[in-house]
């Protein structure tokens, strides 16, 4: 299939055409990886719609005023809290789920600055 | 930290580090304090950058990172909305040296940081493209 002509050096003209065996594998490898990427998060939306389920409608009416509708209010640090739990939960469960990273880190950021320094490249694997 | 140590860095590092940034240390400083407050929340990519980032760190000695904590490695104050560091003109003061000299001294250092980031982005590279998830196409384009 001809899709463009180049010219190399003096009035040297190539056509060039696609390359199925090449564009045809690599395309089909994005299709795939966009596919997986919707199911895990219309799953993380399918078990976020159950938590806010689960709220009292003041609770939810605060959620949506405030992350919705983007108005500014007094924050309410107990349904914070809670939702910060619930969300990093469903992280984990979905990361179980498909296995792409099955040992959590655990790191305490609390306490002497410098032992934090060389516990956390114990952590990542640095020393 | 000195000239003299900076020059020799550089001379040695001409050939070698093809990926070598001026400013890239104070651009992955900035990152310091978010990566160590969530280190158990960071995506597969941003723990390559973390390890990026701190085994550039440990490469400095002590004190050197030490002066470059008490900038970087703070909580942020919000100012008008804004989140913002501790000013070079206060962390002067609190250490007894003339601005000019303090930002003398924390260039050299940021300039030196971004030595070892060259290097260490040179050793991680294959990591950090293994750890995207989504890659768009093998990066060259045209069907030749």
């Amino acid at each position: 299939m001809h899709t463009r002509t180049e010219e190399f050096g003096a009035g040297v003209l190539v056509t060039v055409g696609f390359r199925q065996e090449k564009e045809v594998v690599l395309f089909v490898d994005c299709l795939a990886n966009i596919q997986r990427g919707i199911e895990v998060k219309e799953k993380k939306l399918r078990y976020f719609n159950d938590y806010l389920q689960s709220l009292t409608p003041g609770q939810r009416e605060y959620l949506f005023k405030r992350y919705r509708r983007g108005l500014k209010m007094p924050a309410r640090e107990d349904v914070e809290t809670a939702l910060n739990e619930e969300i990093n939960e469903i992280e984990d469960a979905i990361q179980f789920m498909y296995g792409f990273n099955p040992e959590p880190r655990e790191y305490d950021a609390t306490g002497n600055a410098k032992a934090n320094f060389q516990e956390m490249l114990m952590v990542l694997g640095v020393k | 930290m000195s000239l003299p140590e900076l020059q020799q860095l550089k001379e040695q590092s001409s050939d070698k580090l093809p990926n070598f940034r001026p400013r890239a240390g104070g651009y992955n400083l900035r990152k310091w304090y978010k990566y160590q407050q969530n280190l158990n929340y960071l995506k597969e990519h941003e723990v390559v950058l973390a390890k990026i980032l701190f085994s550039a760190l440990n490469d400095l000695e002590e004190e050197e990172r030490a002066f470059l904590a008490s900038k970087y490695c703070v909580p942020y104050k919000v100012k008008n909305g804004i989140s913002v560091r501790p000013t070079d003109k206060e962390l002067a003061e609190e250490q007894g040296m003339s601005l000019s000299k303090y930002k003398a001294k924390r260039h050299r250092l940021e300039r030196k940081m971004s030595y070892f980031i060259a290097e260490y982005e040179l050793k991680y590279k294959d990591e950090y493209e293994q750890s995207l998830w989504f890659k768009h196409g093998n990066g060259k384009r045209g069907g030749k």
